[in-house]
């Protein structure tokens, strides 16, 4: 009877394996309604919503330790919850108005940019501490890692330049000059490049990591968030102005395809198979779901309001 | 040459200073989204918005605009003091105008940088007029004063979409 019974749930569990396995979770935040949803990219659902700190915008998931980080510009604050329950473990009290962040594997370090300080935070993961605080450009926002080369860039949005530190000692490696406003940095390791979304210039600037050269200033309006495909072939952009997200080839370099989305899109992230794109759209309250084979939209879930930021939590 | 400093000093000191940035994206942005429906034909309607250097003869705050180069205008209020507004597009077939504010000016408009999307869409044989904001307050420290917090800010844009909403309208009906 009881082995009946357990064949039987074997077996359902095997049914039901391929979406357990595959289940691809991704973390949104709503800065005005303090709240994280999980949005389900198997289901297309938000699965679930749970209440945060005041403000949050920038997320990022340490697989290592189960860690979910938050950060509260609004608040001074960098939240720390797990990644199974979603338990609050922790406010870092950081000061200033953290807003970027980005994961050192290696060092077990997070890097945190603090625009109203002009610096990094460096926050200790196991000790969950702020340990050191180095200077950088004016109003530091986006931050992107070269775990291989050992590099963190920075873009500081008021002196319009990138910022590049070595990763494993407080040491300056270049101050490279950027587009106008520059926010979004992400680094492509396959291409050994660095893109920078540069909002008031309307402009990628794409710059070589060993050479520190710009590359070129790729056209795109208002540039808010940037991804880049596994393969490091694909460069994608949301563009707030445009209302679009914007395929870029990043050998050519140049737009593939300009797909739209719902109003003032903010975030992007990919699905593990990269196919799929999900963009916030931040005046929609919405997903788009981009098929990104056929360039299009091919669907929207409703959000919370003003959401912001995306990313897997996989 | 160790342009890197430690600050750990001044970290510990605490948090005491007050930064007001341009384009900054950090404090939460904020959101307007005002519609008005107007008696007249979506073209008749889409004429007048569309034309980004012709603002000031229907939005009832704006004394004058001045062109600076194509996609860049000037904008004088009747109470005094100036911004100016970058185009980003204006979509025909959508019937869309979107731009942003270039150079702000926080004493006569509370507001540090704007988008500002305008589209009118049919309603029937009328049209429907959306001005839609998102937007930073004018002090985006943490620790604004009231002039230039949050609520200034959304006070300011909601008023400038209304008012040019209802101008609009009596313009285009009359």
């Amino acid at each position: 009877m009881k082995y009946h019974f357990l064949s039987k749930f074997y077996l359902l569990l095997l049914l039901l394996s391929p979406t357990l396995l595959f289940s691809a979770n991704f973390y949104v935040s709503s800065q005005i309604s303090n709240e994280i949803s999980i949005f389900n990219s198997d289901t297309l659902q938000i699965e679930q919503s749970f209440e945060v700190p005041q403000g949050p915008v920038n997320l990022l998931v340490d697989q290592d330790s189960q860690a979910f980080y938050i950060s509260h510009p609004d608040k001074g604050i960098v939240s720390v919850f797990d990644t199974k329950k979603y338990n609050l473990l922790k406010e870092i009290d950081t000061g200033g108005q953290p807003f970027g962040m980005v994961l050192d594997d290696k060092n077990k370090k997070l890097f945190v940019t603090d625009w109203s300080r002009d610096s990094v935070l460096v926050i200790n993961t196991v000790s969950q501490q702020v340990v050191d605080i180095l200077s950088v450009g004016k109003s530091p926002a986006g931050i992107a890692i070269d775990t291989v080369g050992r590099k963190v860039f920075i873009a500081n949005r008021e002196s319009n330049t990138l910022t590049v530190l070595d990763a494993d000692r407080a040491r300056l490696l270049a101050n490279i000059k950027t587009g106008d406003r520059p926010y979004a940095v992400k680094f492509n390791l396959q291409k050994n490049q660095i893109y920078v979304g540069c909002v008031k210039g309307n402009t990628i600037t794409v710059i070589d990591a060993d050479s520190y050269k710009v590359m070129a200033s790729l056209p795109v309006k208002a540039p808010y968030d940037l991804a880049v495909s596994d393969d490091g072939r694909k460069l994608y952009v949301t563009s707030q102005a445009e209302n679009k997200l914007v395929v870029f080839d990043t050998s050519k370099l140049h737009a593939m395809a300009r797909i739209s989305t719902g109003k003032m899109p903010e975030g992007v992230a990919l699905s593990s198979d990269n196919e799929r794109a999900f963009v916030v759209n931040w005046f929609s309250n919405s997903i788009s779901i981009i098929d990104l084979k056929r360039a299009k939209q091919s669907g929207s879930i409703a959000l919370k309001n003003e959401s912001r930021m995306i990313v897997t939590a996989n | 040459m160790n342009v890197i400093t430690k600050l750990l000093a001044v970290f510990n000191l605490g948090l005491s200073l007050m930064v007001t940035s341009v384009w900054a994206h950090g404090p939460t942005p904020q959101k307007i989204d005002e519609q008005i429906t107007i008696n007249a034909d979506v073209g008749e309607v889409w004429d007048m918005v569309k034309s980004f250097d012709a603002f000031a003869e229907w939005h009832p705050a704006v004394k004058s605009i001045v062109m600076t180069d194509p996609d860049t205008r000037v904008v004088t209020l009747k109470t005094g003091g100036e911004f100016t507004d970058s185009l980003d597009e204006v979509n025909e077939t959508k019937k869309y105008i979107g731009y942003r504010l270039l150079e702000e000016n926080i004493k006569v408009f509370p507001v540090s940088f704007y988008t500002i999307n305008i589209q009118v869409i049919p309603e029937g044989s009328n049209s429907k007029v959306m001005w839609s904001g998102r937007f930073y307050r004018a002090d985006t420290g943490n620790f604004p004063a009231e002039n230039l917090n949050d609520e200034s800010a959304v006070k300011a844009m909601k008023n400038y979409a209304k008012s040019g909403l209802e101008a609009l309208k009596s313009v285009v009906e009359k």
